[in-house]
């Protein structure tokens, strides 16, 4: 009987497949299908202008639908973008694993780029045919993402020539000063300095009021930064590259990078089994001292004043901090962005191309990473989702000062500028070295960042603000003095791009590679408990409450049966002797 | 005249038999419960293997059994999740049924409505419900990174409470009434009329309550997750952190450890429920 109903199902099965894949042919021969796999919200969804370098304007709807209209034109056939997103890099990993679902492009972090590379899921990229990238990129990222490397077949490659970089960004401490030192009655600036040590996480001024990211190797790097702390305070001494108040010292920067820098990557990638264990306790300890473990509820925790302190990605710190101070709100609140002293995780995020992407596709790829490197698009990139693009040029730097430069603040468009000066209500004009004085504004220098991507630069420098491109004011940056020490606190500025002297302090966490199982058994003991002593002691008078019931009915049964039994003989006796 | 043999075949092949209709649910039983779980028991009992040309190929392994029974953090975190689960079930159990009883109760329950006013939150997607109750209870000054424990075990009476009315409610709906008045007449005082007439025919709705209930309890992650600020880590979080980290293997085993406990406490149980269906097998 099973075998007839089988083959019948068969036979319907194979019908609908037939059905499926013939209506699935119709499509390939009107167009090229672009596959892409980014995070989620993780691209330019706003409208835009766009120049392309024949002088074309065009106004794109957002960055997908721009590019579709873009290479459609250039290739003269119909091009269509197929986007897709994922939440975590362990996760599309995952489903890539399985090797069921296939595409051109995916964006992933430093680390999981080295894992697909040793994969052996990537292609390497021909720079050549990215010409935006390799004219807008910054050096030093590109120099950071060449130092990252992964073994392919039993060679050493750099990840500079398998990603093309598209974000980068830290990892730091989101607070609000305000509501921490209400809560705890301490003084703003206190907080502020505070913020400036890994170890204030663990203070027990601070109870209850930070969450922590629920991602082993985030939480891991700031167990790192706590527990080896006087490994790094001693690599810093060293170096001899900071002061006492653990700043860099002027024109130590280049040195530091060089020298400084890649001891602090060996101490913020140990992830030896002794290491672990060591972080371990630290983590334990933290887990006590905080409210909560977030996956991504905590800007919405720290905008709504439920908690006052949050490890958050940069980005995620920028959006925050708008959100919270729109005018708009509830009750509108100041947020700081900070890396501490010792410093602290640099991220990168890049384009890979698969082994899959052939041909046309190709081509269109390729023409896909030259467009989102294409300064006007990193800056419709930024201006939407908060992050910063690899890509720096006049376009970028436009954009940064029109946030953060106060010269620039009230200008439709930067050519506008009057270097002479600020024009006054009675329209006399006051020179900006006056206005810089007495506003008190800072000056800083974005040259790690946009050191030759712009378009004019003089043959000399200087450091002044007014001939160096690199250099601009900002007042979106305060020195806070302390009693023994001083330290610097931002905002939405220090968050996307860090002042120029903490860069040589941060450091890129690789792939653990097969340490990683160290690591994850490490996270498991950290986010597990044991049951608390009244659970227990509760458990346990319910369960023997079972028993006891349980037996109690099995015997009181067995009685009865026996007291009937007896009756009934005696029944029956007393019947037989009537 | 007569029909052609081909075509009376052919017509019988395409009569339409009433074990027909059981098709798309058998498909739907092969494609997503057998073949995920032969696909669960396949990883828990395998090693991915990395072979020196690239290839992977699985193997038969004990290692993820022997990782599980050797880590005690796992166990540890299997006893809470069913320390939390029993409790969860006693709780649900001590408020839902006298809630029930009243609720079926036609002298006080005039109509359905205030049933559905009890599940009515089930109509709710759970996630937002959570989401809901842990801004109540931070309101309530019951921060969940404080209590980890007693808010979660809040938010899962709160999500289950529904899942033991329903059941305790069509079973007391069910009650006879002239059984327990017939033990009232006889002069049993209301504690035995309890005992021996109500309790033991509402038996298997609390059996069948405590079902609902005590599994998906201790599988549950988005609960204890939101509600104890991830301070809480349930069976289901540990199999899911391990899938997340492509630990597929250890993930599996675990699962199956999952899949073993619903069997025994099914195979516990069973004597107790009504055997009120007849079991019709489809074909």
């Amino acid at each position: 009987m099973k075998n007839r109903y089988t083959s019948r199902l068969l036979l319907v099965l194979g019908t609908l497949m037939a059905a499926t894949s013939l209506a699935s042919c119709g499509t390939e021969e009107e167009g090229l299908t672009l596959r892409l796999l980014n995070c989620e919200d993780y691209i330019g969804e706003d409208a835009f202008d766009y120049v392309d370098e024949d002088g074309n304007e065009y106004s794109f709807d957002d960055v997908l639908s721009g590019f579709e209209e873009y290479e459609s034109e250039k290739l003269g056939k119909k091009v269509s973008v197929v986007y897709d997103t994922y939440d975590t890099n362990e996760t599309m990993l995952s489903s890539l694993k399985t090797g069921k679902s296939v595409y051109d492009l995916i964006t992933a972090s430093d680390y999981t780029i080295q894992k697909m590379m040793s994969l052996g899921m990537l292609q390497s990229i021909d720079f050549d045919r990215v010409p935006n990238y390799v004219s807008y990129c910054s050096p030093y990222l590109l120099g950071q993402l060449d130092a990252l490397t992964a073994e392919i077949d039993g060679q050493t490659c750099s990840v500079g020539d398998y990603a093309v970089g598209y974000m980068w960004g830290t990892l730091g401490i989101l607070y609000n000063p305000a509501k921490i030192a209400a809560d705890k009655g301490l003084d703003e600036d206190e907080v502020k300095l505070a913020m400036n040590d890994w170890n204030s996480l663990w203070d027990e001024r601070f109870h209850g009021e930070m969450s922590v990211k629920d991602s082993m190797r985030d939480t891991y790097s700031v167990g790192i930064m706590a527990e080896f702390q006087d490994d790094i305070l001693a690599a810093m001494e060293a170096s001899g590259c900071f002061d006492e108040n653990l700043d860099l010292i002027p024109g130590k920067w280049d040195e530091a990078v060089e020298n400084y820098s890649p001891k602090l990557a060996e101490i913020f990638n140990r992830c030896g089994e002794e290491d672990v264990e060591k972080v371990k306790e630290t983590l334990l300890r933290l887990k006590e001292n905080i409210f909560g473990f977030e996956v991504d509820s905590g800007k919405e925790d720290i905008v709504k004043g439920m908690i006052g302190i949050n490890l958050a990605w940069s980005g995620d710190a920028v959006y925050a901090t708008d959100t919270a101070e729109d005018p708009e709100a509830n009750s509108p609140q100041t947020l700081y962005y900070s890396i501490p002293k010792t410093g602290g995780n640099i991220w990168f995020d890049g384009w890979m191309m698969t082994k899959q992407c052939e041909g046309e596709q190709q081509q269109a790829a390729y023409d896909f990473l030259n467009f989102i490197s294409d300064p006007q698009v990193a800056r419709a990139n930024m201006e939407y989702i908060g992050y910063t693009p690899f890509i720096g040029g006049n376009t970028i730097l436009d954009l940064v000062r029109n946030w953060y430069d106060p010269r620039y603040y009230d200008l439709d468009d930067v050519a506008d500028f009057d270097p002479a000066g600020r024009e006054e209500e009675d329209g006399s004009i006051t020179p900006w070295e006056t206005v810089a004085e007495e506003e008190e504004w800072d000056v800083v220098d974005l040259s790690y960042m946009f050191e030759g991507t712009l378009d004019e630069v003089p043959d000399v420098l200087g450091d002044d603000p007014f001939t160096n491109p690199y250099l601009f004011f900002t007042d979106a940056l305060e020195t806070i003095e302390g009693e023994d020490s001083s330290c610097v606190a931002g905002r939405q500025f220090f968050a996307q791009y860090p002042p120029e002297d903490l860069i040589p302090k941060l450091a890129i966490m690789k792939d653990y590679g097969d340490n990683n199982r160290y690591v994850l058994a490490m996270w498991q003991d950290v986010k597990s408990n044991n049951l608390p002593l009244a659970g227990v002691i509760v458990f346990g008078i319910i369960l023997a409450a079972l028993a006891v019931v349980g037996i109690g009915s099995v015997v009181v049964k067995r009685r009865y049966r026996k007291l009937r039994v007896a009756r009934r003989k005696a029944a029956i006796a007393s019947a037989n002797k009537q | 005249m007569e029909k052609s043999r081909a075509k009376r075949s052919a017509e019988r092949f395409f009569a339409f038999k009433r074990s027909y209709l059981s098709f798309p649910y058998a498909l739907f039983l092969v494609l997503f419960v057998i073949l995920p779980i032969l696909i669960i028991v396949l990883y828990a009992f395998t090693e991915t293997v990395y072979a020196a040309d690239g290839t992977e190929s699985l193997t038969f392994s004990w290692a993820a059994l022997v990782s599980f029974f050797t880590s005690t953090t796992k166990l540890n975190v299997l006893v809470v999740s069913l320390f939390l689960g029993i409790f969860n079930t006693l709780i649900c159990l001590l408020i839902g049924y006298p809630l029930a009883y009243l609720l079926a109760d036609k002298k006080v329950n005039k109509n359905v409505a205030l049933v559905m006013l009890f599940v009515m939150p089930m109509w709710i997607n759970f996630v937002l419900r959570t989401g809901a109750t842990r801004d109540v209870l931070n309101w309530l000054g019951i921060r969940g990174g404080d209590h980890p424990y007693v808010s979660t075990m809040i938010g899962l009476v709160y999500n289950y409470l529904p899942f033991t009315i329903l059941p305790l409610y069509t079973t007391m709906l069910k009650l006879d009434k002239s059984q327990i008045e017939a033990a009232r007449d006889l002069g049993a005082n209301p504690v035995q009329t309890f005992l021996k007439s109500v309790l033991p025919q509402s038996i298997p709705g609390i059996v069948s309550a405590a079902e609902m209930v005590f599994m998906p309890t201790m599988s549950s992650y988005v609960i204890s997750d939101t509600l104890s600020e991830g301070k809480l880590t349930l069976f289901g979080n540990i199999i899911y952190l391990n899938f997340s980290q492509s630990q597929w293997n250890e993930g599996s085993f675990m699962a199956l450890v999952m899949l073993v406990l619903i069997a025994i406490s099914m195979f516990a149980t069973r004597k107790f429920r009504g055997d009120g269906e007849r079991k019709v097998g489809a074909w």
